[in-house]
């Protein structure tokens, strides 16, 4: 049994950039790793290893039927692994009808919740789903019924994800009952990597190498991704974006996003904004 | 094992067996009356598991000779030495639900313990061949073989691949039963109607299309396998796999895998990969993820399957 290390976040909010610097880390070699290789693959949504673990098809199954056995399926995951899993995850920190966690505490390690502006997720969620169309995104993040592949049209590579409005899918992680959580924003991500990415990996209870961490941050440099997403591609890209890795700033948010927009955000989420600081006593974006 | 087809209700015919069902299979062939019966199915009390299986999943023992599979609110299911399946009904389950996972996942488990090698595949006929279609569930598999059928070529199975030796060691793929599972949006990009289509369960919307006379009822060769693919990028790509990769496709692409560890059947599942890895050419088939492509996709199949 190695219970399971959680990478958890809203889209677009730093998971594969923690997940690069976390190969590099694991990996410690000469050379930045493989993007296409990246450890905290599969997603905990995907279709095959639920599956694999259950034994009969998750596209034979409802929604419900799916969601009643996934904590089942990563309790066996964690039970039948050698080494330690490190999950990615976009779900929210939802519960069941019969009041059992998705995300069973059994087979959790711990969780690495990343969170990011949502004026800035905002504008990067709508690159990636490569229609620019930020308005739509905002109003996804207002929703609390918002899902991934949620369609029954069609059999989606990936389960059903219920992610909730942006702040509830936060609140969902940071305040979930009988796991450890630690957040960790993306903007310190970017101020204060060896800080941030030292303190992930401490809590992760990984060797404490400073030279180590510094290493894999380097070789996790946004320019050293994007040349990698240039010359190879990356699988994780949505098929109409232009490029996954776009440009990794904070605040850029000011240059695209509307103010209509960028109102409703702030209206949306003021709550869960003034708790990771990203809006001001005077209610005005901090980043 | 024989028995007298007296004793069942319902002789069906599906991957080259004679199977006797208490339950009826409408989907499946029926048998010929006076053929030796090879699988029974029946209804009867099932353990909720095996006593020390040697390989367990979420919802399924596997031992030698036994599998069981426990599907909530609907069945479990017993499987046994290749030839018999008892299912344990659950009170509200419906005769629909109980038929997907047998006509699906104990199926799969009952010949993998004939020790069948058993594709996750779709398969249609091409000029007297068998050509098959691998993936993982969602690739577009029955989509694939649906667009073949459209263009005229019959369907041998769809999803559940048996393969067999033939008398001459060349490797024959069997019809499995005459339908094809499509999801709606894929019925919309073949221009079937979902309307007069039945839903494969009450509430999935996954509907069963008949094959009728488009089903090839005989086992045939395999001419070439195909595992099917998509991708984030706008360009079609046919890739020739060669040596230990091929045996690896197929090892990846058995249908539930993770039952053959309790089944014990590695050995001779590993032989036959072997086999047809051997005698049979096996191309990776990637299309772009946005929009399938269809047309274009099966064209370049069949641009790759003509001499």
């Amino acid at each position: 049994m190695k219970a399971i290390v959680w990478l958890a976040s809203y889209p677009k909010s730093g998971n594969t950039w923690f997940r690069t610097f976390l190969t590099n880390f694991l990996l410690n070699g000469d050379q930045p790793a493989d993007i296409n290789h990246l450890k905290g693959c599969p997603i905990a949504s995907s279709r095959l290893p639920f599956d694999e673990a259950v034994g009969y098809d998750s596209g034979e199954m409802t929604f419900e039927e799916i969601d009643h056995l996934r904590p089942e399926v990563y309790l066996h995951q964690a039970q039948h692994a050698e080494e330690t899993p490190y999950c990615k995850v976009h779900d929210a920190y939802t519960f069941l009808p019969d009041g059992r966690a998705l995300i069973p505490a059994e087979a959790t390690a711990c969780a690495l919740y990343f969170i990011r502006n949502p004026l800035d997720v905002a504008v990067s969620f709508a690159y990636h789903g490569a229609h620019n169309r930020f308005g739509r995104m905002v109003n996804r993040m207002g929703n609390n019924e918002n899902s991934f592949c949620g369609t029954d049209a069609t059999e989606t590579m990936q389960l059903r994800q219920k992610l909730l409005s942006w702040s509830n899918h936060a609140k969902s992680w940071i305040d979930a009952p009988g796991i450890r959580v630690l957040p960790i924003r993306y903007e310190d991500m970017k101020l204060h990597p060896q800080k941030t990415f030292g303190a992930a990996i401490r809590f992760a209870g990984l060797p404490d190498d400073s030279a180590r961490i510094a290493k894999a941050i380097r070789f996790s440099d946004f320019k050293e991704v994007q040349i990698q997403e240039q010359k190879t591609g990356f699988g994780e890209r949505s098929p109409g974006a232009k490029s996954f890795f776009r440009k990794g700033e904070a605040g850029a948010w000011r240059e695209s996003l509307k103010p209509k927009h960028a109102a409703k955000i702030i209206r949306d989420h003021h709550e869960m904004m003034h708790r990771f600081g990203y809006l001001d006593d005077n209610n005005e974006p901090v980043f | 094992m024989t028995q007298a087809p007296t004793t069942s209700p319902f002789p069906h015919l599906a991957f080259g067996l004679r199977i006797d069902s208490a339950l009826e299979l409408p989907q499946l062939l029926s048998a010929e009356v006076d053929t030796p019966t090879d699988v029974t199915i029946e209804y009867g009390p099932v353990p909720v598991h095996l006593p020390d299986p040697l390989a367990s999943g979420v919802r399924f023992d596997s031992s030698p000779g036994k599998l069981l599979l426990r599907v909530d609110g609907v069945a479990r299911y017993l499987i046994t030495e290749g030839n018999r399946i008892v299912i344990e009904r659950e009170p509200a389950a419906q005769d629909i639900d109980i038929r997907v996972f047998l006509l699906g996942s104990a199926f799969g488990a009952l010949l993998h313990q004939r020790q069948d090698l058993v594709l996750h595949g779709s398969a249609i006929e091409w000029e007297g061949e068998a050509v098959v279609f691998m993936g993982v569930s969602g690739v577009g598999k029955s989509t694939t073989s649906t667009a073949f059928r459209k263009r005229g070529h019959a369907v041998l199975t769809d999803d559940l691949c048996v393969v067999r030796a033939g008398p001459d060691a060349r490797m024959l793929a069997y019809p499995g039963f005459p339908q094809s599972k499509l999801w709606l949006d894929s019925l919309e990009k073949l221009d079937f109607s979902p309307d007069s289509l039945t839903r494969i369960r009450e509430k999935i919307e996954k509907r069963a299309l008949p094959l009728g006379a488009d089903f090839s009822a005989n086992p045939l060769p395999i001419k070439k396998l195909y595992l099917l693919h998509s991708h984030n990028k706008e360009e079609f790509v046919l890739k020739e796999s060669v040596g230990p990769q091929k045996f690896n496709i197929l090892k990846n692409n058995t249908y539930r895998f993770g039952y053959l560890a309790g089944i014990d059947g590695k050995t001779g599942h590993f032989q036959q990969a072997m086999q047809l890895a051997q005698q049979t050419p096996l191309a990776i088939a990637i299309r772009p993820r946005e929009g399938f492509q269809l047309d274009e996709f099966v064209a370049a199949l069949e641009a790759d399957l003509r001499p």
